[in-house]
């Protein structure tokens, strides 16, 4: 203490009562809370706001230049352009148009300076369709057209009778296609198997004819034989769906007078959004969210649905989790109740706090060096060996869902471990000194008192970290996600479950949709619905986390007395 | 138990039933090898990235396998090869070819150069990897074709019946074709190829000694030297008609007659792109011209490269196409390649340069020059490797890049050799090599290991080959003919630049918002607004990335004045709110100072974004020249604007201190009698002038610093690109600001309760409670969540991949993209085969992360652990 600081404190004077409050400095830190806030809140909102709106119908407009081009889009932004570097007074403002009909066009979106418009509309018939391939076409019905003969003139009736035969012709050509890829991919699977196993037998009972050989030839023979014939017979069948289908076309008329015929199996979906009320908007959105969730994806993931994706990330996450869920917990009990405290456990409960802290890509090196090149690698030559020699394809020596599923579960076992030893240490002694005196012994007081008291926390740990691997791309690049993998991890062939299979992954998608699209622009919109779905998807799961920390909580508070 | 249960005088009624001590037992057993299991497997992951890594570092071995007395019947050797596996030796003398198998030294096949054309050769190139080959004559002609084994693999049936049986190893002649079988299932097939390519070239009339051939994109080009120092170039380009499928040739030629009587050159080298010429005399002197245009070559330099005495024996292209080895009679080899210098003279900009030089090892140690003279280099197709053998029998492996002795054999030591080695042919796969010396043929097998990396090339400045000078540089995926780059600290530098700035943005926000939170909002807010911000903690980081890097990054730019002028602005606007605050009396202060946030939020943080952006464009023309792109590209004239901008934080921090140390106890002094209006106003205008004294300071610093010519744009600013580090710490910082609030909030919050009533009660205010008292009894929490935010900023990767454009540069610019080691990892292991250097690099990359973050998060939680005995002390 120096005399002049303690005089300094003795004067009392306005002045130093305003400044005790520090109040410039209160000032600064709320607002580093209101920077954050608005961080968080503005980034919510933004990616709600873009994902939820990409499917609403919007108006089709007529935009005629003054040039004498027409051209018919959605307006999709407007801003004000400067057009001379060193002048700021001479901008313009332009739109965005997404004028689609790429083929024609060359482009998806155009610049349209507003000087530059002579006038424009809202046609009632314009119409808007999403096809397989190509983008989307705007323009205007003109005829639907069975084998190039015309069924009905004029708009109206053209679109009357598209939306009456629509349902039908989509549905045989989903149908087509299901045959096609399901049926004949098992059919192709069949054959490969019967050659492996020839090749498996050479290898087994060596090159040189033995009857093991010979018997594995003959069964492959039968099997190419069986095949063939169940080749023919999908074959008629897709056939008679595909004639049915075939010379339903209809005719359209695009904004610059271009004749253009789409042949009807091929549209996805068409609207006509400055025809329709609230309610039919209102239904459009929903079919489009529909086949966002539950279709395959189509050009480059750009377009369509994510449901590979969907179910990949949840089948992952899944699987994670079960994996995550004994281990952690075997983990944690050691550590809590079976360890002796000392400086060992102390340092080894450090390295596994440390651990939750490595970068997740470090442990995606990992899974791809220990799991997928070394236990893989390792499975592949003791049990698919043919399949390795033959086709020169690693079964599990490459990525795939079991892989990706335990580098997750690696990565977020740090996590889990440390959630439960908390909701274990918070469990009071005294709950079990009381178990132990009335005899229980250790394991039945683990069982019976520790875990159910336990076990919110352990459920919260877990579905967290399930929240964190949902959304966790980087290891997973490494170790088996892909960027379109139709096959599902799960589904209706035997075994059912194929842990050896690559997936797709929500969280890729908006990475490889977003960034490696050929189509960034158009692409965009659907990477929002994608985060939207993402974000929804954990905000769900860290909502059900809370809600089972309350709910078990109110179960299994002890009762005090 | 039995005693301790008589202490009621009542034996044990029941014993405890088996199958409940046999489940507590299997229950311990399982827990602790479970639990045991799992953590050692947690704790595996670094130990096994450690593994992949560490055989890079694993130097290389060489074993003898055989040596067997040999000798070729001439000694007129004109050129000589291996086939793909290194099993079969050809050499072609000027009466035959033959094949040997080197394990046995049997003579396979024999073949007269009479019978496809070449008894008449002087000198023969020969490509090893596509066996392409250039001949000349004794009457001056040249001619191309192949020369060498080629091997095929023979489908199981096509196997003739001698060749099924042979175990594996073994191998059998059959019609001039060689079958072996290799492995359990491959039988190779081996031919011996001779055949000359139409048209004969016939411009030059003297014998030629020596040819050199370049495979180009679409044909090849060659080049001969007569022994009168007379050269002729021929291009030769093919090309095919994608519509008719008709390939038709092209040839592009000259001779170049020596006129100035240099008649002793000895070498002539075509560089492997085809566009320079390269003829050395045996003397050291050499010319390079430009044959980009073959028909006009144009002579770019003429120079002595050794000294007088010495004398170039050897001259080898290595891979990568532009350096060659050159080894001397003193037994010293050189590399030299041409690379571009600002400081050259020469008219294409380029100079041929020695860059590195091997010393023989006698030379070092006896100083003895005689005897060591190189007589052999082989060069390996695939890589910077060679082998290099002396007169004295030294055998050297070397790896041209980071100029590392990778092997030494002495052969004579071994009694490998006895004479001095002749030939030296370096496998293919790099996996064997073979040394003829007349009377002996010896073949060793090598285990290179990982010659291009070493801890000097991972970490060091190399020179490598057209680079100007020695240099950082990750480049690892460029084309196969080159070589790949692999430096960590371009990475290294990426990683740490990326965390600096996003720990400056994001510490000051994370820390400031958890000290509000914590001390100055009631409980109630306190729920409302903490799940908010652990919200943004469970948001996907390739979601951040995302935003970041295609939302962002595209708003940044076209508004980056009004970003930066926001960064000042809302400080200012947010101060100015608080000495207007000041003006309300006390007791209405403190009853509505939940208010204080909501006013903040929507008052003075827009109205702060809003002064930022009108005041955008006059800050732009003041400082920059009405055009900061221009700016940082370097256009605008002056600098001081971007002076003015990097020390107005330090003047403002400066003039702060000044105002509090010096005014603020002057004033003190003087106002015993104001009122609290009167107060107020005095402190807004103390904070006015405190404004405008930093304004001016940082003006006339940025003014002197300028006039000095100090630049910021070749620092922290420079030229601007979408992708950059100020979109990277903004998407950063939504991922770290999270983490450090909430451990801030926690350490805060933990601070015992009494401490903070004594101080309240002892007639403190709020912020000199929290300044006084509980920011020092908290700051090691504070710490530890800083270090925590550090340790997850390191190893962020998708954010960092999608926002910050990966180009490994190495600059503190703030407006340019970097490349992390993360990102690196996430975008190029998939793409390498396993167990490649590359592969290995990466997981060196990936134990380097390991390593950062485990320290990092070590000190973090070790801090935390001492913060927490400390609070539970007082």
């Amino acid at each position: 203490m120096n005399s002049s600081r303690f005089q300094r404190h003795n004067i009392r004077s306005p002045f130093s009562a305003v400044m005790a409050h520090g109040e410039p400095w209160v000032w600064l830190m709320s607002g580093a809370l209101a920077i954050a806030v608005m961080m968080i809140v503005g980034l919510l909102l933004f990616v709600t706001v873009r994902g939820s709106l990409h499917f609403w119908p919007r108006p089709l407009y007529e935009i005629v230049l003054r040039n004498g081009e027409t051209c018919l889009g959605e307006v999709t932004s407007r801003e004000t352009h400067i057009n001379n570097l060193q002048d700021d007074k001479d901008f313009t403002a332009r739109r965005l148009v997404h004028i689609a009909n790429f083929e024609i066009t060359g482009t998806h979106y155009r610049w349209i300076d507003e000087n530059d418009i002579a006038s424009t509309q809202q046609p009632i018939v314009a119409t808007v369709v999403e096809r397989l391939e190509g983008g989307r076409f705007h323009g205007f019905p003109v005829r639907v057209l069975k084998n190039g003969i015309a069924v009905t003139n004029g708009p109206e009736m053209a679109w009357k009778k598209y939306k009456e035969i629509a349902p039908t012709v989509r549905q045989q050509f989903r149908d087509a296609n299901y045959l096609d890829r399901h049926d004949r991919g098992e059919l192709q699977q069949r054959l490969r198997r019967a050659r492996l196993a020839v090749f498996d037998a050479r290898l087994k009972y060596g090159s040189e004819q033995n009857s093991f050989v010979e018997a594995a030839q003959e069964k492959e023979k039968q099997v190419s034989k069986e095949v063939a014939l169940l080749s023919n017979h999908l074959d008629s069948k897709l056939a008679s769906l595909r004639e049915a289908n075939q010379g339903w076309d209809f005719e359209f008329k695009t904004a610059e007078g271009i004749s253009i015929t789409l042949p009807i199996e091929e549209i996805v979906q068409a609207w006509q959004p400055n025809n329709i009320g609230f309610w039919e908007s209102f239904r459009i959105y929903g079919a489009r969210w529909w086949e966002f969730l539950s279709d395959d994806p189509r050009e480059a993931n750009s377009a369509g649905g994510v449901f590979p994706a969907i179910c990949g990330t949840v089948s992952m996450t899944f699987f994670m989790a079960i994996l995550v869920a004994p281990f952690g917990v075997l983990a944690a009990l050691y550590l809590r109740e079976y360890a002796a405290d000392g400086p060992i456990t102390a340092t080894v409960r450090i390295a596994i706090n440390n651990l939750a802290g490595v970068p997740s890509i470090v442990y995606g090196a990992f899974g791809l060096g220990f799991f997928c090149y070394g236990i893989g690698g390792w499975i592949d030559e003791l049990f698919f060996t043919a399949s390795l020699l033959a086709d020169n394809q690693p079964t599990y020596g490459t990525g795939g869902l079991l892989w990706a599923s335990l580098t997750l579960a690696l990565l977020t076992l740090p996590v889990v471990i440390i959630a439960t030893e908390e909701a274990l240490a918070a469990v009071p002694n005294s709950m079990r000194e009381g178990s132990y005196a009335c005899g229980a012994s250790k394991w039945q007081t683990i069982r019976r008192i520790v875990l159910p008291r336990a076990l919110p926390g352990i459920m919260t740990g877990l579905i967290l970290a399930m929240a964190r691997a949902a959304g966790e791309v980087a290891p997973l690049m490494l170790v088996g996600v892909k960027k379109v993998a139709l096959d599902l991890p799960i589904d209706t062939s035997f075994p059912f479950i194929h842990p050896d299979r690559e997936f797709m992954h929500l969280a890729y998608l908006v990475y490889d949709v977003g960034f490696q699209s050929p189509n960034s622009q158009a692409a965009k919109p659907m990477v929002f619905t994608i985060t939207l779905l993402l974000v929804a998807l954990i905000a769900i799961l860290n909502i059900t986390a809370i809600y089972i920390r309350s709910h078990l909580k109110r179960r299994y508070v002890p009762q005090h007395f | 138990m039995n005693q301790l249960a008589t202490y009621t005088g009542r034996k044990k009624r029941n014993a405890t039933h088996a199958t409940i001590l046999l489940s507590d037992k299997i229950a311990h057993f399982v827990i602790t090898l479970g639990g045991l299991a799992t953590i050692a497997v947690v704790l595996l992951v670094g130990v096994f990235l450690l593994v992949v890594a560490l055989p890079l570092f694993y130097s290389a071995t060489t074993d003898l396998e055989q040596s067997i007395s040999f000798n070729l019947p001439s000694d007129q050797l004109l050129a000589s090869g291996l086939d793909e596996s290194g099993s079969l030796a050809w050499f072609c003398n000027t009466d035959e070819i033959s094949v040997i198998e080197v394990k046995t030294g049997n003579r396979l096949l024999t073949r007269s150069t009479e019978s496809c054309g070449l008894q008449q050769a002087s000198s023969i190139c020969h490509l090893r990897d596509t066996l392409q080959s250039a001949f000349g004559f004794e009457d001056g002609t040249i001619r191309t074709g192949r020369l060498g084994l080629t091997t095929s693999y023979v489908p199981r049936e096509n196997i003739p019946p001698s060749a099924i049986s042979l175990n594996i190893g073994e191998l059998v002649v059959i019609n001039n074709v060689i079958y072996l079988r290799s492995s359990n299932d491959v039988t190779k097939k081996i031919e011996l190829l001779a055949d000359l390519d139409e048209p004969v070239s016939a411009s030059l009339t003297r014998p030629i000694i020596n040819i050199d051939l370049a495979i180009t994109t679409n044909g090849f080009c060659v080049a001969a030297l007569d022994d009168q120092g007379n050269i002729r170039v021929e291009k030769r380009s093919f090309q095919k008609n994608l519509i008719t499928d008709e390939s038709s040739v092209s040839t592009l030629e000259a001779t170049i007659k020596e006129d100035r009587g240099y008649s002793d050159f000895r070498f002539i080298r075509v560089s492997g792109l085809g566009d320079q010429l390269f003829v050395f005399t045996r003397a050291g002197v050499f010319k390079r011209l430009l044959i980009r245009d073959v028909t006009r070559p144009v002579l770019m330099e003429q120079r002595r490269l050794l000294q007088k005495n010495q004398t170039i024996t050897h001259v080898t292209r290595l891979f990568g196409g532009s350096s060659f080895v050159l080894g001397d009679d003193s037994g010293t080899t050189r590399i030299l390649f041409t690379s571009r210098d600002t400081s050259v003279t020469t008219k294409d900009g380029l100079e041929t340069k020695i860059t590195a030089t091997f010393a023989s090892r006698l030379n070092e140690h006896h100083k003895q020059k005689k005897g060591t003279e190189i007589t052999a280099i082989s060069a390996s197709s695939r890589s910077r490797l060679f082998a290099v053998a002396s007169a004295d029998g030294f055998i050297q492996l070397l790896q041209a890049t980071n100029h590392s002795i990778v092997a030494e054999i002495s052969s004579k030591k071994s009694s490998a050799l006895t004479q001095k080695p002749q030939v030296l042919l370096l496998g293919s796969r790099e996996d064997n090599l073979v040394a003829y010396d007349g009377k002996n043929l010896a073949s060793w097998k090598i285990v290179p290991g990982y010659p291009e990396v070493s801890f000097g090339t991972l970490f060091g400045k190399i020179w490598y080959e057209n680079y100007p000078g020695s240099d950082y540089a990750w480049e690892s995926t460029g084309h196969e003919s080159f070589e790949p780059k692999f430096s960590l600290v371009p990475l290294l530098f990426g990683t740490i630049k990326a965390t600096i700035y996003s720990m400056l943005f994001a510490t000051p926000v994370a820390i400031f918002a958890a000290i509000y939170t914590s001390q100055f909002m009631t409980p109630a807010w306190k729920s409302k607004i903490k799940p908010i911000i652990e919200m943004m903690a469970s948001l996907p980081s390739v979601v951040l990335g995302f935003i970041a890097g295609l939302i962002l990054a595209p708003l940044i730019e076209s508004g980056v004045m009004i970003f930066i002028t926001s960064l000042f602005t809302v400080p200012i606007t947010l101060l100015i709110g608080a000495f207007l605050w000041q003006f309300w009396p006390l007791g209405l202060r403190s009853r509505v100072s939940n208010w204080r946030f909501l006013s903040v939020l929507f008052v003075a943080l827009p109205l702060g974004i809003l002064f930022g952006w009108s005041v955008a464009k006059p800050t732009e023309s003041l400082l920059f020249d009405g055009d900061i792109f221009a700016w940082l590209n370097g256009r605008g004239a002056s600098g001081w604007g971007g002076w003015v901008l990097a020390l107005f934080p330090l003047s403002a921090m400066v003039a702060t201190l000044i105002i509090s140390r010096f005014i603020n106890p002057w004033i003190r002094q003087r106002s015993s009698k104001w009122g609290h209006w009167q107060t107020a106003c005095i402190a807004l205008l103390l904070f006015i002038a405190g404004f405008f004294l930093a304004g001016i300071t940082s003006t006339a610093a940025a003014m002197f610093l300028d006039a000095l010519r100090w630049e910021t744009r070749s620092g922290v600013f420079g030229t601007y690109v979408q992708r950059n580090t100020m979109v990277v710490a903004i998407g950063m910082s939504f991922a770290i600001i999270p983490l450090i609030f909430t451990i801030a909030d926690d350490a805060l919050s933990s601070v015992p309760d009494h401490l903070r009533s004594g101080s309240l009660g002892a007639g403190a205010t709020p912020w000199q409670t929290t300044v006084r008292i509980v920011l020092p009894t908290a700051a090691s929490g504070l710490f530890s969540a800083v270090m925590i935010g550090l340790g997850r900023a390191i190893g962020e990767t998708m954010i960092v991949l999608m926002a910050a454009g990966n180009t490994p540069l190495m600059d503190w610019n703030v407006f340019s993209g970097f490349q992390t080691l993360s990102a690196t990892i996430a975008t190029e292991l998939p793409e390498t085969t396993q167990g490649s250097a590359h592969y290995r690099i990466l997981f060196l990359a990936a134990v380097l992360l390991f390593v950062l973050t485990f320290f990092i998060n070590t000190v973090a939680e070790l801090v935390r652990q001492r913060f927490r005995r400390r609070v539970h002390e007082l």
